[in-house]
C-alpha cells in the first residue's frame, strides 16, 4: 500500500459528512471533474503553436526565401550535399552498430547473469543522463589530443561513430530489453530439443520475435544520430567535405549569415527525420496487426 | 537456446568489452584528468567568476522554464486524455514534435520566428531581445523539454480514470479543490519524474541554446557553453574537463533520482 489510497480514504472520510443528503443552495450539483473546457483546449493549442509550430512554419517559409529553385539549390551545394552525405552514411553505421551491439547487450542483461550486473545495467541510461557537450569531452579525454591510451580519434569518421555510438547507446537495449524479458523460452528449448542449433534457434525463433523492437530501437536511434550536434562538435573537427555533419553546415551557415541555406538544410533534415519515423510507425503498425491475426 | 559455457562467456566479453571502451573507461579518464592535479585546483577551476554566473544563468532558465512546462503540461495532458474536440490526434503529433528536432534546426527556427529578420522582429526591433538574449535561450529550452511532462502525466491520467473525482465533485469539492486534493496527489510521482526530465535537459542543453545565446563569457553563458568555450575558444582543456565534470556529477543525481522514481511509479 502506498500513501496514495490512504490520501483518498481521508478524502472520503472528511468528506463523508456531507453526502447528497444536504443540497447546495444552487440545488444539485452538477458532476464535475477536473476536464477540459473549451478554454483549456484554446490554451493548449496557443501554447503549442508559439512554441512549436510557428517556429517550424517561420523555418519552412524562410527555406522557400529564395523559390523552390533556391531552397533546392541550397540543399545541393556541394557543401551542404557532402554534410547530408556524411550524416546520413556514419547514421546508418551507427544505428547497424547499434542494431547489433545493442540486442547482443540486452541479451547478456536478460539472459546472463555475472556479479556487477546491475550496476552495468544502470550504466546504459547514462549517456541519455549525460548532456550531449559532456558526451563529447568525455571521449575526447579518452580518444583525443593527449589520450593516455594513444588512441586519437579526433577529427577522423571514426571520432563521429563513436560519439554518435555513445548518445545513441540505450535505443536498441531498451527497446529489446522488455521483449526478450517476456519472450517465450519454452519455444526455443522446444526448438533445441528438436535438435535446432543455436545459431538455427537464434535466427528462426529468437530474431522475429525481437525484430520489431531491433528495428525500432534502430530507427530512433537514426533518427537522433542525423540531428545530433552537441556530441560531435568538439570531437568530429568540422571539417567541410570530411567531417562536417549536417547540423554543422547548418550552424556554419548562420554564422556566415546564410540564412536562407540554413533554412533549407534544415528542412531537408526534418524531412529525412520524419520519413525515419513514418517508416517505423508503419512497419510497428503492420507487425502489431499480424500479430493479431496470428491465433 | 541452451547456450554453452563458453558462448555466454564470450557475448558477456563482447558486450561488456563494449561498454566498457564506450562509456565507462572514458568516464574514468574524464574524472581523472579533472581531479588528478587535487581537489583545489578542481574548485578553482569551477569557482572562477565565469563559472559561477555560468552555474546561475543555468539555475535561473531552469527555474523560469520548470514551472512554465509544469502548468501547461498539465493542462496539456488533461486536455488530450479527457478533451474530446477535433483536432486532439494533431495536438499529440505536435507534442512529440520536439523530440524528431535536431537542436540545431531548433535554434534556427527560433531565429526565423525571434530573431531581427524575423517573423516577430518587430519585438526585437521593439528593443525586447529573444535572440542573443535570456529569452531566446528559455524559449529554446522549453522547445526542447516541452514533452516531458506531458508525457508522464498522460498515462497516469488515463490509469486513475475520472471516477474519484467525480465522487469529490458530488460530495460538494470545487474543480480547484478536487484538482489540488484528489488529481494532484494522483499524478504526483509521474509529474515529479517529468520535472526531473525536465531539469536534466534544461541544464544539459547545447545545441539550440548556442544558437540563440551570444555566449559571452559572465553574461550569456551557461554551464554547456562554459565547457564548449573553454575548450575551443580559450584552450583551457583542463578548465573543460572539469566543468564538464560538474555537469555529470549532476547526471548521475538525475539517474539516481529516476531509479528511485520508477520504484515509487512502480508501487502503484
Amino acid at each position: 500500500m502506498t500513501a496514495e489510497p490512504r490520501t483518498l480514504d481521508r478524502e472520503a472520510a472528511a468528506n463523508g459528512g456531507a453526502p447528497s443528503t444536504t443540497p447546495t443552495p444552487e440545488g444539485p450539483r452538477r458532476r464535475r471533474t477536473v476536464g477540459v473546457r473549451p478554454l483549456g483546449v484554446g490554451v493548449v493549442t496557443l501554447w503549442l503553436s508559439i512554441i512549436v509550430l510557428l517556429p517550424l512554419a517561420a523555418l519552412t517559409v524562410a527555406s522557400l526565401g529564395d523559390g523552390i529553385g533556391g531552397f533546392w539549390e541550397a540543399i545541393t551545394a556541394p557543401g551542404a550535399l557532402a554534410s547530408l552525405r556524411i550524416t546520413v552514411t556514419v547514421s546508418a553505421i551507427v544505428a547497424a552498430v547499434n542494431a547489433v551491439m545493442g540486442t547482443l547487450i540486452a541479451w547478456v542483461l536478460v539472459r546472463d547473469s555475472f556479479p556487477g550486473q546491475g550496476v552495468v545495467n544502470a550504466l546504459i541510461d547514462l549517456p541519455f543522463a549525460l548532456p550531449t557537450i559532456v558526451a563529447s569531452i568525455v571521449l575526447l579525454s579518452l580518444y583525443g589530443p593527449g589520450s593516455p591510451i594513444g588512441v586519437q580519434l579526433n577529427a577522423t569518421t571514426w571520432g563521429l561513430v563513436v560519439a554518435l555510438a555513445f548518445v545513441t547507446l540505450p535505443f536498441v537495449v531498451r527497446s529489446v530489453q522488455p521483449v526478450l524479458i517476456e519472450a517465450d523460452r519454452e519455444v526455443e528449448e522446444a526448438a533445441a530439443s528438436l535438435g535446432a542449433s543455436n545459431w538455427t534457434t537464434f535466427r528462426r525463433i529468437v530474431l522475429p520475435t525481437l525484430g520489431p523492437a531491433i528495428l525500432s530501437g534502430t530507427g530512433l536511434a537514426f533518427a537522433r544520430a542525423i540531428g545530433e550536434y552537441g556530441s560531435v562538435v568538439l570531437i568530429g573537427g568540422n571539417i567541410p567535405r570530411e567531417t562536417q555533419v549536417a547540423s554543422q553546415y547548418i550552424q556554419q551557415q548562420i554564422e556566415t549569415d546564410r540564412p536562407v541555406n540554413a533554412a533549407a538544410v534544415s528542412v531537408a533534415l526534418l524531412l529525412i527525420a520524419f520519413a525515419t519515423l513514418l517508416v517505423l510507425r508503419v512497419l510497428s503498425s503492420r507487425s502489431q496487426r499480424r500479430e493479431e491475426r496470428a491465433p | 537456446m541452451r547456450t554453452t559455457r563458453r558462448t555466454r562467456l564470450t557475448l558477456r566479453t563482447v558486450a561488456l568489452g563494449y561498454l566498457l571502451a564506450l562509456i565507462a573507461v572514458p568516464i574514468v579518464a574524464i574524472l581523472w584528468r579533472a581531479l588528478a592535479p587535487g581537489l583545489g585546483a578542481f574548485i578553482a577551476s569551477v569557482s572562477t567568476p565565469a563559472a559561477q554566473a555560468a552555474i546561475n544563468l543555468s539555475l535561473l532558465i531552469v527555474a523560469i522554464v520548470v514551472p512554465l512546462n509544469v502548468a501547461f503540461g498539465i493542462v496539456t495532458a488533461l486536455a488530450l486524455v479527457r478533451g474530446r474536440f477535433r483536432g486532439r490526434g494533431l495536438l499529440q503529433a505536435v507534442v512529440d514534435l520536439p523530440f524528431a528536432v535536431s537542436p540545431i534546426v531548433v535554434g534556427v527556427a527560433l531565429i526565423m520566428l525571434w530573431g531581427a529578420d524575423g517573423w516577430f522582429g518587430a519585438l526585437d526591433r521593439a528593443g525586447l531581445t529573444v535572440i542573443f538574449g535570456l529569452p531566446g535561450m528559455v524559449i529554446a529550452t522549453i522547445f526542447v523539454t516541452l514533452p516531458f511532462v506531458v508525457r508522464e502525466v498522460e498515462p497516469v491520467l488515463h490509469e486513475i480514470g475520472t471516477e474519484q473525482e467525480q465522487a469529490a465533485a458530488t460530495l460538494g469539492a470545487s474543480p480547484w479543490q478536487t484538482f489540488w486534493r484528489i488529481t494532484l496527489p494522483a499524478i504526483r510521482w509521474g509529474l515529479t519524474y517529468g520535472v526531473v526530465l525536465t531539469v536534466a535537459r534544461a541544464l544539459g542543453e547545447f545545441g539550440a541554446v548556442i544558437m540563440v545565446s551570444s555566449g559571452f563569457p559572465g553574461v550569456s553563458q551557461t554551464l554547456t557553453l562554459l565547457v564548449h568555450a573553454r575548450y575551443i575558444d580559450d584552450h583551457n582543456t583542463y578548465g573543460a574537463y572539469a566543468a564538464a565534470t560538474v555537469l555529470m556529477g549532476i547526471a548521475l543525481v538525475v539517474l539516481l533520482l529516476m531509479t528511485v522514481l520508477d520504484r515509487k511509479r512502480s508501487e502503484r
